[in-house]
């Protein structure tokens, strides 16, 4: 036994995390970022590496970055002024002309696919350089959103030789009289990646790895880290075990699982950061009957808000919050995080399991229904769990639920073919309360481009009216002011039922400082030095 | 022939005479099998009724009292399931899945076999031809592509296990029936008149199908653990009924955290049964070999 214990000391001291070097920074993303051009890709991983080396005119948090601040002079016009001294990696200054150029990369077709950013520049129609540090957006229609949608638009240089000296035209199509534009490849082999962030590219692989370097003429605060490396690790163990090993000085995600072994451990650390991600049941409440829910009399159960107002009651948020998360959730009160800027002020969601089973009862269903609950096993941070939990609650109060976990891609394909009446889902959306559910919750308008994810067949005109307004509303304490009736009228109708609020969290060494992000990136600038 | 015939048990028990390995591993198959059948009035819980599952309850040690006063000895998993309870469960899934998987498809695999056998033509050439194409495939990787096709429950994993299963009997048995062909009987049975399919079902299967009983436990054993495998993976049985494997993957994620009976204890319990299975088939095929029968 002894000398079991002094070998296990020996390898604990030869596995010692070897310090590659104290400037560089070793992280380990949980999904590959797909590519460095900012344009064609959505998503967390392809935004946390993207945003080292392009900024926007608007921070993630709507605050100004490369703006100094805007102004509409009439409901379709906006004018932008810009910071003045802000260099790219190349030396260039950054003036409208870059802003333009960019605005056209955005509309250009990557590949020949529409960019998925695109559509953030609704009705765009001209973007104009006005002088060197004012630019000027026209939309077709009134387009306040834009403010908010300019932290899509990342700022890449007109330096390029490939760009005509003189002003650009800007177009829908984004042709923009330039000749031919960087390409994807070119970005991910570094000649393009040219932007003003606080760090400069050196090398990225489609395997998820990239590898920074610090940009001394960066116009904000100064990274701590000369070098940067990133790496792609798809499974948690692997993950967390490389940071045990020492390959790695930060991680993401790690599971909730794992946060007692890192408590245990005073290496390491962890920061968890209430996130923007909202995990929530939706429900098809169309009155004709949803797919996969049955009642003895073949009514439509869903369609009854009693009967949604009863499931909502049956769900015992907070026990999920702490037995499932160890408290790394918050408990929802509303369908987008409370604690986001727009939120509205709402009561606190009951649970009260009687009084469940006393509404179901008024509703005609004293011995409850038949649901099928589909959920995806491997999306959310204990999706699986979370969904055996609600269906716990729900079978408490006498609904016959029928769960089914499944692997995203197939989830996701029949979530699109509305073959599901009760679904698990969640939704980190970067714009905002008002942007979440007027997606998820109104009736379909191609036009305006709202309710495109109304899967619960939702259509209420009080609810619709709201939204409306504030599409179009400029002034900022009214656009509040119909969000929050928006709000109040999907929770009393309850389409869906809001569960809780994802956190993020990140692992780490423990003599790192790490602030931690709501929108669920990772960025070398959160991290520093003790 | 002077000598009475030993009765079936007869035969069966001197088998394992003088082999005290099989003998246990003949009494672990009866407990196990025991267990499954009756774990409904056993098991302290029905873990897959969920009003009795309270995810306050979860991820209790070994030997705390749940809500419903119940004692866990094995404790809980992270939704309040007691471990024994699921084990006792798991168990009644596993063996389930494994033996109608098994059964089955050796069943249409001796019929396939056998035809090739008799019919012999194109009807041999489609058959064996299908064989070497299901043979050249890992088993695992096309039991994965179709429960990604089919999606996942039980009645689809026993499907991609009988999937997985005939095709190394139908080549076992038409090896033996073509031998059996060429005898004298076969062509008396013939001459007599009798049908195709009656000289396959009362000559040909008796006296082919041996070698199939033989290795029958094997293929349970290895069915097993590919239903575990495929419940580990996550697409096997329902993650509110889990078998075996989908409890040790549900244990997996907390064994850092030191809740090392969420996993430990069904791991434990199949692999004891995997063994159990796997030393009776051993020295049922030794048994069967007949260069090894003079040393019984």
């Amino acid at each position: 036994m002894k000398t079991t214990l002094s070998l296990l000391a020996l390898a604990a001291t030869v596995a010692l995390p070897s310090v590659a070097s104290a400037d560089t920074l070793r992280m380990a993303f949980s999904s590959a970022p797909r590519s460095i051009d900012p344009y064609p890709f959505g998503g967390a991983p392809t935004a946390s590496l993207k945003e080292h080396v392009f900024e926007a005119l608007v921070a993630a948090d709507d605050s100004p970055l490369l703006a100094e601040g805007w102004k509409w002079t009439s409901p379709t016009t906006l004018e932008v002024k810009l910071r003045d001294g802000i260099k790219f990696h190349n030396g260039a200054d950054l003036t409208a002309r870059d802003v333009v150029y960019s605005a056209c990369r955005m509309a250009y077709k990557v590949d020949g696919k529409r960019n998925l950013l695109t559509s953030s520049m609704g009705p765009i129609a001209d973007v104009v350089a006005v002088d060197d540090l004012t630019v000027r957006f026209e939309t077709k229609a009134p387009y306040p959103l834009w403010v908010q949608k300019m932290k899509f638009l990342s700022i890449l240089t007109a330096s390029d030789a490939d760009v005509p000296a003189g002003p650009i035209k800007f177009d829908a199509e984004g042709d923009c009289g330039i000749a031919a534009y960087p390409t994807r490849s070119d970005f991910e082999k570094g000649d393009a990646a040219i932007g003003t962030g606080p760090f400069t590219m050196v090398s990225f692989d489609k395997s998820g790895e990239a590898e920074l370097a610090r940009f001394d003429g960066y116009w904000g605060e100064k990274s701590d880290w000369e070098k940067v490396e990133v790496r792609t690790i798809g499974n948690a163990g692997a993950r967390l075990a490389g940071l045990f090993a020492g390959d790695f000085d930060l991680i993401e995600n790690p599971t909730t699982e794992d946060l007692a072994a890192l408590e245990a451990n005073d290496d390491y650390a962890f920061t968890s950061m209430p996130s923007w991600r909202s995990i929530f049941l939706v429900m098809d409440v169309n009155p004709e009957g949803a797919k996969g829910v049955t009642a003895e009399d073949g009514s439509a159960p869903l369609a009854n808000p009693l009967v949604r107002q009863a499931m909502s009651l049956a769900i015992n948020r907070q026990a999920i919050a702490d037995r499932l998360f160890g408290g790394n959730a918050t408990v929802a009160n509303q369908f987008s995080p409370s604690y986001r800027a727009g939120a509205p002020e709402m009561p606190a969601l009951e649970y009260d399991p009687v009084k469940a089973k006393e509404l179901l009862a008024e509703a005609g269903y004293p011995n409850g229904f038949s649901v099928d609950f589909a959920a995806p096993a491997d999306r959310y941070a204990n999706g699986a769990r979370v969904a055996q939990a609600v269906t716990q609650y729900l079978s408490r109060v006498g609904i016959q639920v029928n769960l089914k976990t499944q692997p995203w891609s197939v989830f996701a394909g029949q979530r699109k073919e509305r073959e599901l009446g009760l679904f698990l889902y969640g939704w980190g959306h970067p714009q905002g309360p008002a942007q979440m559910i007027s997606f998820a919750f109104a009736s379909r308008d191609k036009a305006l481009g709202l309710g495109s994810s109304n899967y619960s067949n939702y259509a209420s005109p009080e609810f619709d009216a709201a939204i409306k307004a504030w599409a179009v509303e400029t002034d900022q304490a009214k656009a509040d002011g119909y969000v929050a009736d928006a709000m109040k009228a999907v929770m009393t109708d309850l389409p869906g039922i809001p569960l809780y609020y994802q956190h993020s969290i990140w692992a780490h060494r423990s003599d790192l400082e790490v602030k931690g992000r709501q929108d669920e990136r990772t960025n070398a600038a959160m991290v520093s030095k003790k | 022939m002077n000598k009475p015939e030993p009765t079936a048990l007869q035969r069966f028990a001197k088998i394992f005479r003088g082999h005290p390995m099989a003998i246990a591993g003949l009494f672990g198959i009866t407990f196990f099998i025991l267990v499954a059948i009756f774990a409904p009035w056993i098991a302290p819980q029905n873990p897959y009724d969920q009003m009795q599952l309270d995810i306050l309850d979860g991820l209790l040690p070994p030997g705390s009292t749940l809500g419903t006063g119940i004692v866990s000895i094995l404790g809980t998993d992270a939704l309040g399931r007691d471990i024994l309870s699921a084990v006792m469960y798991g168990l009644r899934i596993s063996l389930f899945v494994a033996f109608v998987a098994v059964l089955v498809g050796s069943g249409i695999g001796v019929i396939l076999g056998l035809l090739a056998a008799q019919k012999r033509g194109w009807v041999e050439t489609v058959i064996m031809r299908a064989v070497d194409l299901k043979i050249s495939f890992p088993g695992i990787l096309l039991a994965l592509m179709l429960l990604a096709m089919f999606g996942t429950g039980v009645d689809k994993v026993i499907f991609a296990l009988i999937i997985g299963a005939w095709a190394s009997k139908a080549r076992l048995v038409r090896a033996v029936a073509l031998s059996e062909m060429k005898k004298e009987y076969i062509d008396a049975a013939r001459l007599a008149g009798l049908s195709d399919w009656r000289i396959m079902t009362r000559f040909l299967l008796p006296n082919s199908i041996s070698p199939v009983l033989v290795v029958l436990p094997m293929s349970i054993s290895g069915a097993i653990g590919a239903e575990a495998t495929l419940s580990f993976l996550g697409v096997g049985v329902p993650i509110t009924e889990p078998s075996l494997g989908l409890l040790i993957a549900n244990g997996n994620d907390y064994l850092l955290s030191g809740k090392w009976w969420i996993s430990i204890f069904p791991g434990l319990v199949l692999v004891l049964m995997v063994l159990c299975i796997n030393v009776v088939a051993d020295r049922l095929r030794d048994h069967a070999n007949p260069y090894l029968r003079g040393k019984d």
